[in-house]
Formats: structure tokens, sequence, C-alpha cells
């Protein structure tokens, strides 16, 4: 998976013109969707398969809209060492040339295309929040081409939520921090609904195509009964994050575990301490002190609660995603019962 | 002399005197027209028309526009282009994607476009594609034209050739759909017809409703034309018939015993994995509450 760290944020920040309302409140209500970047992410996520992507969104924000009218594809990262320079250059130039045709040169967010649902994990989510730190407003698109067919576009935007930002700004995830900030798993990423907006002129060009010349053109709406593979490979997805959370509890179980016995520890010390106590005093002698040193007993590190937090997020889109494949199957068996009958 | 092409008489023209070479067919992907559409749309105040570079693949005859770029350029006496720049950008992205040609908004074709033809052409191996979007929507209709310039004129042995003008010869275009296009322009033709431009990205289901709608919609013309026939006002055509016939039965038949087996191990099979999931869905919404409701210290 492509990764353009923080440099990358910070650098396109710094190179993106500042919008008006940058003042105005975070929320984003609707993503509107220029028919052309959405053609373009289409275009660029399936062309890569099976390679995942990303790319960078361009547009501007409009009150609590967020206008996406372009994008441009990242390329993929070399392992060399100076990959890094290479990327915010690249990324500059597009956007000096962008500016050069009057195209919107504000980064808005980023896409990414994903492989049947799998999409939730620590680096995409650290990408994000640095995009949503120096940009109050971007947005991840995400878009699935295994899952898209075509009578339906899987193509889905989200921003990490307010609680989780402050979350995880503080890089702690104990569980008083989560408790505090009141995350549990729904409530890390909220979805943005998307509209696709067209301008005038591309409309005349849609309706050209629908014309007699360009009959190539033309989409049959689709009506096959989804292929079994894309729920066998839904089931082996649940299963392999079931594992992954059950792996994390175990770990979670063991540091708990950790904390008892230390714990014990630190009583029985105590008492030792106290019994000694009782006998210098009967002794006449000074008294130790009865507080543990804490640097004598190791460390037990805190749980993060992050990976299964993600993972279970995870799990949640995998169950959605069969949910909705679910739905349209019995519709379409239903279908084809009536239409036989 | 200026030397404006008029690419319809030259079509005529080149039926005639050209028969033997072979027109190759120019295959144009949706992205690549909506994109100078959005160029067109952006362009300065006193520009007339813009440019742009076109890449694709090239196959033996058939030229695939799969992507583009536009092209600042000034035109005065001179015509002036920078492209170097982004044609690396977007060669780091799709390493096998070459220029293939240049495309322009607006029908005229003139001395300017002469050279800009020839700059493309010093830049490039085989002969490349000159692209117009008829942005002006003259007869009402947006028409896309590809031509492919070859040199009129008698070529001297002498190094310098010296032509009277280049013949823009039309090739046949089609908008191809392949893989990656479909989607989106299914999507997008959906909303072409909403009058505030906007639609929202909707989910699976209303892909499945208006796929069903537009089946009951074949359906209802395919009813009325076999009505008409038996009704005596249209004549039946044999064609048509057996057209339908065999969609009629190409369907699976479900009522009898073996069909209804099937259908309902489907549906069983189908319900079960939505019941598991579903089942999942809820142990952890429950383990959330439980661990925030009973937390050890």
């Amino acid at each position: 998976l492509v990764l353009f760290d923080r440099t990358m944020a910070s650098s396109s920040s710094s190179a993106s013109v500042s919008s008006a309302s940058a003042g105005s409140s975070s929320h984003v209500g609707a993503v509107q969707l220029e028919g052309l970047a959405m053609l373009k992410i289409v275009k660029h996520c399936k062309e890569s398969l099976p390679d995942l992507v990303t790319g960078q969104l361009l547009g501007l924000d409009v009150d609590s809209r967020l206008e996406v009218t372009n994008c441009f594809p990242f390329p993929n990262r070399e392992d060399d060492e100076n990959s890094e320079d290479t990327g915010a250059e690249y990324q500059l130039e597009m956007m000096r040339c962008m500016r050069e045709v009057n195209v919107d040169n504000n980064t808005v967010g980023w896409y990414q295309s994903a492989y049947l649902g799998s999409y939730v994990n620590e680096s995409m989510v650290e990408t994000q929040f640095n995009y949503q730190q120096n940009l109050k407003k971007s947005v991840v698109i995400v878009f699935d081409p295994v899952l898209s067919t075509d009578s339906h576009l899987s193509l889905k935007a989200f921003r990490l939520t307010d609680q989780f930002m402050t979350l995880f700004s503080g890089r702690k995830f104990t569980a008083e921090a989560l408790k505090e900030a009141q995350v549990d798993f729904s409530k890390i990423f909220e979805e943005v609904p998307i509209e696709v907006h067209n301008a005038h002129l591309c409309r005349a060009l849609l309706f050209e195509l629908e014309s007699e010349q360009y009959l190539g053109a033309q989409v049959e709406p689709n009506l096959d009964l989804p292929a079994t593979s894309v729920l066998e490979k839904n089931l082996e997805f649940l299963i392999e994050y079931g594992d992954h959370l059950s792996a994390d509890h175990s770990k979670l179980q063991y540091h708990q575990r950790a904390l008892h016995r230390q714990r014990v520890q630190q009583s029985r010390w105590v008492q030792q301490r106290k019994a000694e106590n009782a006998l210098r005093r009967r002794d006449g002698k000074p008294e130790l002190s009865e507080v543990p040193d804490p640097n004598q007993f190791e460390k037990v590190s805190p749980a993060s609660y992050l990976k299964p937090m993600l993972n279970t997020n995870q799990l949640n889109t995998y169950c959605e995603q069969v949910k909705d494949f679910v739905g349209e199957s019995t519709t379409k068996l239903y279908l084809m019962q009536s239409l036989s009958s | 002399t200026s030397q404006h092409f008029n690419p319809i008489q030259q079509g005529i023209m080149s039926d005639s005197i050209f028969r033997l070479s072979e027109s190759r067919t120019v295959k144009v992907h949706p992205v690549v027209l909506l994109s100078v559409l959005d160029h067109f749309t952006r362009r300065k105040e006193n520009q007339r028309r813009v440019i742009g570079a076109l890449l694709g693949v090239v196959t033996d005859d058939v030229v695939e526009i799969r992507n583009s770029f536009p092209v600042p350029h000034t035109e005065d006496k001179e015509v002036a282009v920078d492209m170097q720049n982004l044609f690396e950008l977007h060669k780091k992205v799709n390493p096998n994607e070459v220029y293939v040609g240049w495309y322009s908004t607006g029908l005229t074709i003139n001395q300017q476009s002469v050279m800009i033809h020839n700059y493309f052409d010093r830049q490039m191996d085989s002969s490349p594609i000159h692209l117009c979007v008829d942005t002006d929507l003259s007869d009402g209709n947006m028409d896309i034209r590809a031509f492919e310039s070859s040199p009129l004129g008698a070529v001297d042995g002498s190094s310098m050739e010296r032509s009277i003008g280049f013949h823009f010869k039309p090739l046949p275009v089609a908008v191809s759909t392949f893989q990656s296009g479909a989607l989106g322009l299914a999507e997008l033709s959906r909303s072409k017809s909403d009058d505030s431009a906007l639609r929202k990205l909707n989910g699976e289901t209303s892909g499945t409703k208006f796929a069903i709608q537009e089946l009951q919609k074949r359906l209802a013309v395919a009813q009325q034309y076999v009505d008409d026939v038996l009704a005596g006002k249209v004549v039946p055509d044999k064609k048509t018939g057996r057209m339908l016939m065999d969609v009629v039965s190409s369907i699976p038949p479900m009522s009898t015993v073996e069909g209804g087996k099937r259908f309902n191990n489907t549906l069983q099979d189908i319900l079960m994995i939505g019941y598991l999931s579903n089942l999942t869905r809820a142990q952890l919404a429950l383990s959330e509450r439980l661990q925030f409701g009973v937390l050890p210290q």
C-alpha cells in the first residue's frame, strides 16, 4: 500500500492556497464530486489492480460542502532513499501545472483504493489524521474496484470524528483515555454522503454519447446474480479478523494478568516491610519506608486499545458488506423466481 | 495564404485519393472527453480554444486514447507550448501511456493547428491523432472527430519537403467503455437528466432498482410488440420472433421441483450467512458496551 506520510501532508498544505472559509466549523455535510474526478479515480484504481493505490483530491470547500473538482494519482513509491523527496516534488510540480490551467489546486483530501473493503488499518488512519490536522475539512474517498459492479459504484467518503481526533492526538490508547473520549469502534469514522455533479457542458456530452453513433458507450444494466466468490472472500476476511480480534483479546488478558501479578508482588512487599517495621519498632531501630519504590518492579506498559478498535471497525465493515450483498441477492433470486413462473 | 481546410470536403476527397491506405479507428475514453470539457470550461478570458496532449496506447490499427492533460498555449502568430513537465509526471504513474496525439476544442483546423500537429509529429514515433471536440455545439450536437494528417503535394528529392498543405483525414471515433469506464459512465449517465445537475451517489439497492426498472420498460416494449402482431397491426418479423423465443426459453425453469430446490438452497445459504454476520455485529456492539461498563483497573 502506497503511503505518503507527514511530510507529504505538510508540504501539500503549504503549497495549497488557503480557502476563504478557513475559520468556519469543520463539519462536512456532503462531498460534491465532479464527474471528471470520479471517472479519474475509478480509472486509476481499476487500472492498477491488484496493487492498491492512492492519489490526491483537489477542490474547494464551500460552507458545509466539500467540492472535489479534480484529482491526480500518486506514483508508486520505489524503495530508494530519496523517495520522500521525489514524492513531495511530484506533488508540488503537479499542483503548479494544475494552477497554470486554472484548475482548483487546493488539496481537499486523498483517495485510496481498497480490496473488498479492507481499508481500515493504522496507516490509513494516520494519514487521514495528518490530513485532517492540517486541513480541517479533508476527507478520504475509498473506492473499492473489486466490490463495484456495473450497477453500483462502491465509493465512500470518510472523515475521522472529532472525538477520535482528540484521542489520536494524545497518542495514548489506554482504557481511561478511551473512556474519557467516549470513543468506541463505531465512532472512529463518519461517512459523508457523496453527490455527483456535472457541469452543463458535460451533461451535453452525456446526452450526445447516448445517441446512435456511440452505441458502444451504452452500458447495459446488470441484473446478474452476484458471484458467490464475493461472499466467500468476505467470509474469509471475517474469519481472519475474528482471529485478529481474539489475538488482541488474549494479549489484553495477558496484560491484565501481568498487572495483577505486579500488584500482588507489591502488596506482598508492603506486607514484608510492615512485618519488618514491627520487628524494628520492638528493637528500637529506625523504621523503613512502607511505600514501595516504583522503580523496583518491572514496568508493565499500559495496553494500547487502538489496534483492537480498528480491527473491530474493519470487522464491522465486512459484516455490513455481507448484509448488503445478502439483500441484493435475495432480491435478484426472487426476481428470477417470478420471471420463471 | 491561410490554409483553411474544411475537413468534410477533404474527407470526400480522401475516399477517392487515399483508398489504399488503411484508416485507423480511434477509441476514446470518457475520462478524456470530460477532462477536455473541464479544461475548456476553465480557460482564460481571451482564449478561443484550448489544446492539450493525448496519451494512450497504439495497437495495430486501433488507437486507444486513455488519458490527456491540458497544455497551456498562446495562439498569436507563434504557437508556444510547454508540455514536457506534465508528460514526465504522468509517466510516473502510467509508464505505458505514450503520446498519441493532441486535442483541441472547436471544429476549425487552421494554420496554427498544422504547426501544432507537426510539433507533435516530431515528438512521436507514429503519426499523431488530432481530436476535435465541438464545444460550440454547432448543429445542436457535440461532435467528436478525430483526424490524421498527411502532407499534400510533391515531395522533392531534396531534404526539404515542399508541401502545399496538409490534409486532415477524418477517422472513425468510438467511445470505449472498457473496464473502468463503464462503471463511472453508468453512474454519470443516470445523473444527466437531473435539472439541478446534482445527484446523490446511492447505495447498492438503488442500482438494482434502476436495473429492474429498465427490465420492466423493455418487457413492456416487447409485450407491446407481441400484442401488436397478434392484433395484426404490425407485420410479424421472423428474426424478432425467434429472438423473443430465445429470450423466453433462456430463463431457467424454477417452477419444477428441481428448480425449486435449487432456489431454496441458494436462498437458505444466503440468509444463513446474513444471519451470521448480523450476529457478529451484535456481538461486537455488545462487547464495546461491556468494555466501557466494566473496565478493570
